[in-house]
């Protein structure tokens, strides 16, 4: 039986981050420069986080049987993280949250990783 | 000073096994265990945030490592402010930041709060959507 130091039981899907929205929604179909994709849910992005500290982690979810819930897995994988407990159900889709910063939480000045 | 058992992050730490932790934003973590009448409050320097999306993932991630490898309290919420303050700048850190993040839990201070009324009744403003 696989030993883990900190199990994750918890959602997988993709997290979908529409930066630099404007105050008010055009009705028409629109581009965002500033959206932005990630294959890590909270729960997700949890046992990314813990995995890069050192930790064995084991990560139980569902995901849906098409290429975005094996995107969401590739993601963990590639943290270290072990997802033997993640079952793939034929027929269900991987959900994706939406994800719309408020204008408080955005910057002209962007932070980036590069600043520290 | 205010009861351990009494007010709002007291009811909190009530349903914890053994200690709850809230965030105050910019300002950093502050924290609580069971039958302490004293508050941690842990905070880095103020960054511009680009986004506070998944930063609350990122403390967690900090708080149980440290749970995980038997850190103090204290070390568990400064580990969990770096990762917060990495986590503003990256959703996921990359592997190649890891350093950044020993660096940054390096400089986190440590304070321990005695009259924590105002502190925590910030906090829960700070929690107020809107």
């Amino acid at each position: 039986m696989k030993r883990f130091d900190i199990s994750v039981l918890g959602e997988l899907n993709s997290d979908l981050i529409l930066y630099g929205l404007p105050a008010e929604l055009s009705q028409r179909e629109s581009t965002w420069p500033k959206a932005f994709a990630d294959p890590r849910s909270s729960s997700a992005i949890c046992a990314h986080n813990i995995s890069l500290l050192g930790s064995r982690v084991g990560f139980t979810s569902c995901i849906g049987g098409d290429p975005l819930g094996e995107f969401c897995v590739e993601a963990l994988v590639e943290s270290g993280v072990d997802v033997s407990g993640v079952k793939r159900l034929p027929g269900k889709n991987t959900g994706v949250t939406v994800i719309l910063p408020s204008f408080r939480e955005t910057s002209d000045s962007d932070l980036s990783g590069h600043d520290f | 000073m205010q009861s351990p058992r009494r007010g709002p992050l007291g009811s909190l730490v009530e349903l914890a096994r053994n200690s709850a932790a809230i965030s105050l934003g910019e300002r950093g973590l502050v924290g609580i265990r069971k039958r302490d009448p004293t508050a941690i409050h842990a905070w880095t320097s103020p960054l511009r945030p680009r986004s506070t999306v998944g930063c609350g993932d990122a403390a967690l991630a900090g708080l149980a490592f440290a749970a995980a490898t038997d850190r103090s309290f204290e070390q568990s919420l400064a580990l969990a402010v770096a990762l917060r303050s990495v986590g503003i700048a990256w959703l996921c850190f990359p592997p190649h930041c890891r350093e950044d993040v020993s660096r940054i839990e390096q400089g986190v201070h440590i304070e321990t709060v005695v009259g924590r009324r105002r502190l925590l009744s910030e906090a829960f403003r700070h929690q107020r959507p809107g």
